[in-house]
């Protein structure tokens, strides 16, 4: 399992659109933003911000794109001939994915305190990194999401944009939704991103209080969505996204009556 | 004497309505070469996948000589699965895991060498011709030693010297104690690799035997013509 982590780390190192996505626009937007306008409480919004599109960008767009580029290639077809379990690899697809993502905040966090003097408590660090893990794999689910549902790239980009420009623009990521429309704030609220964002700004303003509530939605987001994603998913591309359930159903059957020695 | 690796039986497999495997039998014996031709969507490579436990058959069984059948079976999709941006020898160490097997580079090395891969070794995977692709693939089915191999139209869409060079490939596994069973729409490599051929149509084994039996059974010179006899 160590070496598949590997692998999908080292193959996210190499695509320079991710590289680009999830490491110098997310830090270009950070340090240039926070130095043109200079004041703590914007260059703290920006922290929480840039991590947040981050993780958005690494394991929603990211993974959409690498799974239903795998399927189509048929890695998945061909695991199915291996002893080793798909929902193995598929874990480890999201592990590799959450230790980027962690890899990244702890760079983040080191250039907020140098360059604009943020400090972060350690407790407070432990909680972002759960919350980072938990927001990994809520986004990897939805990218699954993505690629089941999806034949080809621009497919799966046209639902990855439908999907994240709404979230990212209805959240507080890099501005104040105070005095936008109530419809807009009520959008942002039925969408995932939103409670992420807010409980990395609770971790940042140190106001605990405020962080368990978006967590738990977070959390329920996240069940929900990888529920969906598993009972969607597809492992061939001729298959339909809504034949999952019939395949988990016909599995034990598989055990129990076409296995015969010789 | 004949040892007889996997048995297929009365297995059916439908899309739809439609029966596109429709009640076979057939035995692969060990260490025989079996040719599996027929027209496309015959459903050739739907047996294949049934039997590699790719796809669920609908009906029938399949019977191995194993009990982790998938640990000593190799295959070779019609898709090449590989990691672009990964060289040809990462590829091979992550396909190595999937069997739970950990190789050194060098004995690697040495395999890719035997293969006739040791210019590409450190190439990224997406740099191959079709036919070092193909080779690649048909390396990664037999590093975990299995008993027998499936390759779904292995010389398909390759040049003629790269599919000299994989024929090759495919009699030299065939002397290594590995049952080979591939398909091909190429009657004569069919004609010249295959200890028996298996011919399907419509979901149905038209007939199996071996090539000589097969064209004096239905008097024709060649296997193109009982091909086209029966189909």
């Amino acid at each position: 399992m160590i070496i598949v982590i590997r692998t999908f780390l080292l193959e996210a190192l190499k695509d320079v659109m991710n590289v680009f996505y999830t490491i110098i626009l997310p830090l270009g937007l950070f340090i240039g933003l926070g130095i043109y306008m200079g004041t703590a409480s914007y260059q703290q919004q920006l922290l929480s911000g840039s991590l947040a599109i981050s993780v958005l960008f690494g394991a929603f767009f990211s993974m959409g794109f690498v799974i239903m580029q795998q399927r189509n290639r048929g890695v998945y077809k061909l695991l199915k001939a291996t002893p080793f379990p798909i929902i193995k690899y598929v874990l480890s697809m999201a592990f590799a994915r959450t230790i980027f993502s962690l890899s990244f905040s702890i760079v983040v966090l080191i250039i907020a305190n140098l360059l604009f003097n943020i400090t972060i408590s350690i407790i407070n660090i432990v909680l972002l990194f759960l919350i980072l893990i938990v927001a990994t794999l809520c986004f990897t689910g939805l990218g699954f999401l993505a690629a089941n549902f999806s034949r080809n790239e621009v497919q799966v980009s046209i639902i990855a944009n439908l999907i994240s420009m709404p979230m990212i623009f209805t959240s507080e990521a890099f501005y104040s939704m105070d005095k936008s429309p109530t419809w807009i704030r009520t959008v942002g609220k039925l969408l995932p991103f939103h409670y992420f964002v807010q409980s990395i700004h609770a971790l940042v303003h140190n106001d605990l209080p405020a962080l368990w509530v978006p967590i738990i939605i977070l959390i329920a987001f996240t069940i929900s969505i990888t529920l969906l994603a598993s009972l969607t998913f597809r492992w061939d591309s001729n298959m339909s996204p809504l034949s999952g359930i019939k395949v988990l159903n016909r599995k034990q059957f598989l055990k129990s009556s076409k296995r015969k020695n010789i | 004497m004949v040892k007889t690796l996997i048995k297929v039986e009365s297995l059916v497999k439908k899309y739809n309505d439609r029966r596109v495997v429709n009640e076979i039998d057939f035995e692969i014996y060990k260490q025989e070469v079996l040719g599996i031709i027929g027209p496309n969507g015959a459903g050739k490579t739907t047996t294949i996948e049934m039997i590699l436990g790719v796809r669920l058959p609908d009906a029938g069984e399949i019977y191995y000589w194993d009990d982790k059948p998938k640990d000593n079976i190799g295959a070779q999709l019609q898709s090449v699965p590989f990691f672009p941006n990964m060289s040809v020898l990462n590829n091979l160490k992550l396909f190595a895991t999937f069997y739970g097997k950990k190789f050194t580079n060098n004995e690697l090395i040495d395999l890719l060498e035997k293969f006739k891969l040791s210019n590409v070794i450190y190439s990224k995977a997406d740099r191959l011709s079709g036919g070092q692709q193909k080779k690649l693939a048909i390396v990664m089915t037999i590093m975990h030693n299995p008993k027998v191999i499936f390759l779904d139209e292995p010389t398909a869409a390759l040049d003629p010297r790269a599919r000299q060079e994989i024929r090759e490939l495919i009699s030299d596994l065939a002397n290594k104690n590995i049952s080979v069973v591939f398909s091909s729409h190429d009657m004569e490599e069919v004609a010249k690799l295959s200890d028996r051929i298996v011919l399907i149509n419509n979901g149905t084994i038209k007939d199996i035997g071996s090539p000589k039996d097969l064209l004096e059974k239905y008097d024709v010179c060649n296997l193109e013509e009982l091909y086209l006899k029966l189909t």
